[in-house]
């Protein structure tokens, strides 16, 4: 009886289409002859009125528009701050290479058998300190700008940029001292000392100022 | 007496065959590409989550949802700027509602067949119709695996693009989707 059961039930699956259209036509009157007219196709369901997910949206308290808002002129200052800082930082940028163009030709007429002139002095110290207030200005963008999003710690190119611009400051404010420290030295046998490595922390600098550059652009 | 108990036992199997599938979403990705002139950047979301129903006339309903702060490109300044730019708190998730129409569904498994689907994208509170032309790879009746992709464009959702160094994104963003689905017990 259960054999039987089963061999029905396995029968069914397969013929269920085949029993279903046999037992419409024994339903159809037999006297009378008409075209049996199947039902038009249901049209396929192309709408998206359907929600799988359901609503995901909550619904915001009033605190909530505040943060929101908050946030948004978080951003607004950030993205006119960092605006400033892309643009101050490539005129620093500039302004560095021409301080050190500038500077190289001051010691090779100080120390190259240019004559000492000092024909270059004053346009460096005036490149070298506007580059120095310019980069001032350009740190002080960039750690002042607001982060409303914050993100987790990443060994990424902005890392690598700021590490890269720790090195330019160290670099930059060594060379100031080292500047005015060499200045000071006129006519001593050790200014020759101080202006080279003047020199050497001026080339650091910019070298690491590119490297930060370069990082966050490419 | 026999034919109404052969009735009995036929008819709630053919009923059975008839009932629309649904799929629930157990794992897979989404993930944007976004070109710059001096670079390009992706963006992997491993937090979707994604429904599919099957209807018995071969119709397949799709719904995912990836919220915008899921994505990883690896740089998280980069990650950040993106969601000022698409005011991730504002509009933190990404959806996507899709159809595909006539779909012959596979007898023999593995198997792989192709959709296309048409549907929507609401993206920053903003809605724009799209289509996808997508590979259903059956590894059982049980599991399906869905990879597809289509490309949209960043303002047509009211978008400012990203610049960097004063130099703007492409307005293109490419969307790659592959996305597990499991079928639900009944």
């Amino acid at each position: 009886m259960t054999k039987a059961f089963l061999v029905a039930a396995a029968i069914s699956l397969a013929a269920a289409p085949a029993y279903a259209a046999k037992a419409k036509k024994s339903d159809a009157p037999r006297k009378e002859k008409k075209t049996e007219t199947t039902p038009a196709p249901k049209p396929p369901d192309t709408s998206l009125d359907f929600d799988l997910l359901g609503d995901a949206t909550p619904k915001v308290s009033a605190a909530e528009a505040a943060r929101q808002l908050e946030i948004e002129n978080q951003v607004k200052l950030r993205r006119g701050m960092l605006l400033w800082h892309q643009a101050l930082g490539i005129a620093t940028w500039v302004g560095l290479g021409a301080t050190e163009v500038v500077g190289q030709l001051e010691l090779s007429d100080k120390y190259g058998g240019g004559g000492d002139s000092g024909r270059y002095l004053v346009p460096h110290e005036a490149l070298a300190l506007t580059t120095a207030a310019l980069f001032a200005a350009v740190g002080t963008l960039g750690l002042l700008a607001p982060t409303p999003y914050k993100r987790p710690f990443k060994l990424d190119t902005t890392t690598l940029h700021k590490i890269a611009m720790s090195v330019a400051t160290a670099g930059m404010l060594a060379q100031v001292a080292l500047g005015f420290l060499a200045a000071s030295r006129e006519g001593q046998l050790d200014q020759r000392t101080f202006a080279a490595a003047h020199q050497i922390s001026g080339y650091v600098t910019l070298g690491a100022m590119s490297v930060g550059a370069v990082v966050l652009v490419f | 007496m026999r034919k109404i108990l052969l009735l009995g036992v036929l008819f709630p199997f053919a009923a059975l065959a008839q009932q629309p599938a649904t799929f629930s979403g157990e794992g897979g990705t989404v993930s944007y590409k976004l070109v710059h002139k001096f670079h390009e950047m992706t963006g992997v979301s491993r937090s979707v989550e994604a429904k599919a129903r099957v209807l018995p006339e071969g119709t397949i309903q799709v719904a995912a949802r990836a919220k915008v702060d899921s994505f990883d490109s690896g740089n998280a300044n980069r990650d950040a700027h993106m969601l000022e730019a698409v005011e991730g708190t504002k509009f933190p998730a990404v959806e996507v509602k899709m159809v595909a129409q006539g779909v012959a569904l596979p007898a023999k498994f593995p198997a792989e067949v192709k959709a296309h689907f048409k549907g929507a994208v609401v993206f920053h509170g903003v809605q724009q119709p799209q289509q996808m032309d997508a590979a259903l790879k059956f590894s059982d009746p049980g599991h399906a695996e869905v990879v597809g992709g289509f490309a949209l464009s960043i303002e047509a959702f009211g978008i400012e693009r990203p610049s960097l160094v004063f130099v703007k994104v492409d307005d293109d963003l490419k969307i790659s989707v592959d996305l597990k689905m499991k079928k639900d017990s009944p």
